[in-house]
């Protein structure tokens, strides 16, 4: 079982280094063996569903958790002692934490006052930094008025306007509806590219990750999973776990026929049939599992002769969602594969016999995995869009959070 | 159960015995009859006997002061131990004390202090009485401030740290502003505790009278008209400052701005 | 240095009001109560009057006479009835304002507290005069045919207890009302809708719900009402002797072993009271959290 880890291309330092990082909470490991590298000026999203660590590691770089374990360098300081107020980070909370006692202005000149900036400077830095997040002249305005995306911004204004070395944004999206976020998505990544601020984002949504980012981090109970594009994550996951929660996704236990050799493997899936598709071209395991993303299939109809890259088998089940089709085809002994094509010319009926035809790049083996529960050769149809979160529950994190004691 | 008028005369009831004794007293205290029996004829001699005689004057004024040292007192000890909870073992003591302060009668707090100040050798006096308001104004503060506190969450905290302030500025700017309601009005309801104290002033005053001590001298041992108009001047005191305090609460958030542009100004 | 359990080098400067709060508490409070303990088990010699501390019991000794342990069974009594009176006549209020008053509800509140607000001490002289042979209560009581002459109301237990009852009501009716405006209306409705009479909804839905305020509401009347001083100061017309009252002349005659040992008594008993209250109840925060 391999962990994928992009190794560090760039060549400035790295802004932020984790060196296996622990965090045990109670008995439990909330983050165990993480280690990451966050390049100057990117944009990088740690992904994963809630409970994987993300946010306390999130934490951990900001200061308001102490890791029990590893080292934490930021621009090469080793900040592990360091308070929060002490690191040259800056930390966009989930619920903005406003300050609602004061107005706008006086929220956004906060971090400068504590570094006695004076007034005039203090004045000039407020009023670029709101006109960079759509909020010009708003300095007057009181918290209590604001909207959730108004908010948001100032809370983001208040962060940049410290010139950071990193930007920690915790799922800072979360309390928006749709549209907003979306829109939000964009100005942010905009805005990144702008300051060119090193951005690292929190979220649990696997489209806004792959949708911002430059790299992505994917974390499950507590560890890191792979970390690359979201090409990469995407085309060549690591693990079951990243190929089921990166988009939709075909993961099917399949057992090794030949090879692997240069790259190709035979396998045979849990139905008889055999396949080619492309592996990392590690030796060893007998099984694992194959991925097949939905939309690199092709239905034709009528059984033809299996092997390469051919699989036959009945559709069970057709769906027309606009621009799409979608077909839930049976293969034999409970497998199966959903494929979604943009043909929309004639239209093919449950009952059919199809094959479905990919190319073996575009399907990727893992040895030694094993295809979760809920992605069972189903990916789950939450949506009608193509990519969506399979089969994890949308957490929405309510702004009146129950307190801790301070 | 649409209107139950039973409990309707009962409530108008009630409130009559809560406010029978009050408004006697405000009755009586323009009364001209000396014993209150009887109606004999509207007068404030009563309030003018009152507020002449320097023993009023001087107790209001003994009052006044001590109920502003133990309220400011209290009003910083009691935060103080609100805050001092966050350490496990040492909340487990301060809630004790907090609650038994509370539960406690006065006077075994009152006479224990006593005790103690007495024989470490200190004498009774102006600072004795502070002291035995403070203790037990301290445990209300503590309450009404813990339960704000409670309600919050330690995102603005953060926050403040995050953007570089130390745990004293990230207190002092953002958390002491939070809980300021609450501080004010505990600050309220223990002035006026402080203002109408009898047993813990009682003991521990040594020469210094308060306004309820003065009264009480005064009612032991004769018919005194001029307690109800004391006592009516009080009530009116309070009242003002409890409508006050109400209308402080309403207009915080909108009245900060304006104190702050004044400032600027 | 991690024992603390510190994050970061400044971590100091959050624990220190924890120390500040230990600081200040000790010599007031934590002090004064150790002091009472030492005197309770110490003698003092009754011809010269020094104390010599040991740990003897004599002091318990000398005040397990009669007119002690009448006192305080006497204010056991008052405390008990000004507990179950308060309660009694305070839940049919608690309970109006909670339910009925509906915009009100605020303004019902502040009346009822009202009163604390004028000077204890006035309102209890203000008792005194209504209370009195020719006062309020006896000559309407005398007007309208119930009484044939004049009954003493004061200066002697009734006037007391009248006085407890009247001072320790609002203490009562806060807890009762907030724990009877958590009640969910809808589990009335739907007992109601099962079936069962106002009566019964009452006793087996609300009641039990209510307990809570209650059990806190009898606790900070009886506890308090035990040590009180003031009421039978001035009702009982010095005449009557509460627990209180006896503390008071033990230690300021500076009899303190004999004054220590019943403010301990009376400690050990508020001990026990909060102790089966918290049992009952759990978390003891509502009361607490009534005190507005």
């Amino acid at each position: 079982m391999s962990r994928r880890q992009v190794a560090n291309e760039s060549s400035s330092p790295p802004v932020v280094a984790l060196r296996h990082i622990s965090r045990i909470f109670g008995g439990s490991a909330a983050v165990s063996d993480l280690s990451l590298e966050l390049r100057r000026g990117e944009f990088f999203s740690l992904l994963g569903p809630s409970g994987c660590g993300k946010t306390t590691t999130l934490r951990m770089i900001a200061g308001f958790e102490r890791p029990d374990a590893g080292e934490i360098m930021i621009m090469g300081r080793d900040v592990k002692m360091a308070p929060p107020n002490r690191r040259p980070v800056n930390t966009v909370f989930q619920n903005y934490a406003l300050f609602s006692h004061l107005n706008v202005g006086e929220n956004v000149e906060f971090g400068l006052r504590e570094k006695g900036v004076a007034r005039a400077e203090r004045a000039t830095a407020v009023r670029e930094a709101l006109a960079l997040v759509r909020l010009a002249g708003h300095e007057a305005r009181r918290i209590q008025g604001l909207s959730g995306g108004e908010q948001q911004r100032v809370a983001l204004a208040r962060a940049i306007v410290n010139q950071p070395n990193v930007l920690l944004l915790d799922e800072p999206l979360g309390a928006l509806d749709l549209k907003l976020r979306r829109a939000m998505q964009e100005e942010l990544k905009m805005l990144q590219r702008r300051l060119g601020i090193t951005f690292l984002y929190v979220t649990h949504d696997q489209e806004e990750a792959l949708l911002m980012s430059d790299r992505v981090g994917v974390m499950s109970k507590g560890r890191l999973e792979q970390v690359g594009s979201p090409e990469e994550l995407y085309a060549r996951p690591a693990s079951a776990f990243v190929a089921d929660f990166v988009g939709e996704a075909n993961i099917l236990a399949a057992q090794v026929e030949e090879g692997p050799r240069s790259g190709r493997v035979t396998l045979r899936l849990a139905n008889g049939q055999t396949v080619t598709a492309a592996t990392s071209g590690e030796t060893g395991a007998s099984a694992g599992a194959l991925v097949l993303r939905p939309e690199k299939i092709e239905l034709e109809r009528g059984p033809i002769a299996v092997g390469g890259c051919r699989l036959s088998g009945i559709v069970e089940n057709a769906f027309f969602i606009g621009a799409f089709r979608r077909f839930v085809v049976h293969l034999g002994q409970d497998v199966r594969i959903t494929a979604l094509t943009t043909d929309a010319s004639s239209p093919i009926a449950p009952g059919a016999a199809v094959s479905l035809v990919f190319d073996p790049d575009q399907a990727w083996f893992l040895p030694g995995e094993i295809p979760p529960k809920s992605a069972e050769g189903r990916a789950s149809p939450n949506t009608a869009q193509p990519q969506t979160t399979t089969g994890h529950n949308h957490e929405n994190p309510r702004p009146d959070a129950l307190a801790r004691q301070l | 159960m649409r209107r139950p008028w039973p409990l309707y005369v009962y409530a108008v009831l009630l409130y009559g015995f809560i406010f029978a004794p009050i408004l006697f007293l405000i009755v009586n205290s323009v009364n001209a009859d000396r014993y209150g029996e009887t109606w004999k004829g509207f007068t404030t001699q009563w309030y003018v006997e009152a507020w002449s005689s320097p023993g009023v004057i001087e107790a209001t004024r003994n009052s006044l002061l001590v109920a502003a040292a133990s309220t400011a007192a209290s009003l910083l000890l009691g935060t103080l131990a609100v805050l001092g909870r966050r350490l496990r073992p040492v909340a487990l003591v301060i809630d004790g004390s907090t609650l038994a302060r509370i539960l406690i009668p006065e006077v075994v707090l009152a006479l224990s202090v006593l005790v103690f100040l007495t024989s470490i050798g200190f004498a009774r006096g102006f600072t004795t009485i502070v002291i035995g308001h403070t203790l037990f104004s301290t445990a209300y503060v503590s309450i009404i401030v813990a339960a704000r506190m409670a309600r919050m969450t330690p995102a603005t905290w953060e926050a403040a740290r995050d953007l570089g302030a130390t745990a004293w500025r990230a207190f002092w700017r953002v958390r002491l502003w939070e809980i300021m309601p609450a501080i004010v009005a505990s600050g309220l309801l223990v002035f006026i505790f402080s203002l109408d104290n009898v047993v813990t002033s009682y003991f521990l005053s040594g020469s210094t009278v308060t306004l309820p001590l003065y009264m009480y001298g005064l009612i032991r041992f004769e018919i005194s008209p001029m307690v109800n108009a004391l006592g009516t001047s009080i009530m009116l005191v309070t009242s003002v400052l409890m409508a006050l305090a109400a209308l402080a609460n309403w207009r915080w958030a909108v009245g900060r701005q304006t104190v702050r542009q004044l400032r600027t100004a | 240095m991690n024992i603390l359990g510190w994050r970061w080098r400044d971590d100091w400067l959050d624990q220190l009001p924890s120390f500040l709060t230990l600081a200040w508490l000790s010599p007031f409070f934590l002090a004064p109560l150790a002091y009472l303990g030492v005197y309770a088990f110490a003698t003092q010699n009754y011809l010269t009057g020094v104390i010599s501390f040991g740990w003897t019991l004599s002091a318990w000794q000398r005040i397990a006479n009669s007119i002690v342990v009448e006192a305080f069974w006497r204010s056991v009594l008052a405390a008990g009835i000004t507990t179950l009176v308060t309660a009694l006549i305070g839940y049919p209020i608690a309970y109006f304002v909670a339910r009925h008053a509906g915009r009100f509800q605020g303004l019902a509140l502040v009346l009822v507290i009202l009163p604390f607000w004028v000077s204890f001490i006035v309102r209890a002289y203000a008792w005194v005069d209504l209370l009195a042979e020719h006062g309020l209560v006896n000559r309407l009581l005398l007007g309208a045919g119930l009484i044939s002459a004049p009954i003493a109301l004061v200066h002697n237990m009734t006037g007391v207890a009248i006085g407890l009852v009247y001072g320790y009501l609002p203490l009562m009716v806060f807890p009762l009302y907030a724990s009877l405006r958590a009640i969910d209306p809808r589990l009335l409705e739907a007992a109601r809708d099962l079936g069962a009479s106002w009566w019964t909804a009452f006793w087996r839905v609300t009641f039990p719900q209510a307990s809570p305020g209650l059990v806190a509401g009898a606790t900070i009347v009886f506890i308090p009402a035990l040590g009180e001083f003031v009421i039978p100061s001035i009702l009982g017309g010095g005449k009557i002797f509460l627990f209180g009252n006896l503390i008071a002349i033990k230690l300021s005659r500076f009899t303190w072993p004999e004054g220590a040992a019943l403010a301990l008594a009376i400690l050990v008993l508020a001990l026990v009271a909060i102790g089966l209250a918290t049992g009952i109840l759990g978390r003891k925060r509502f009361g607490e959290a009534v005190v507005r």
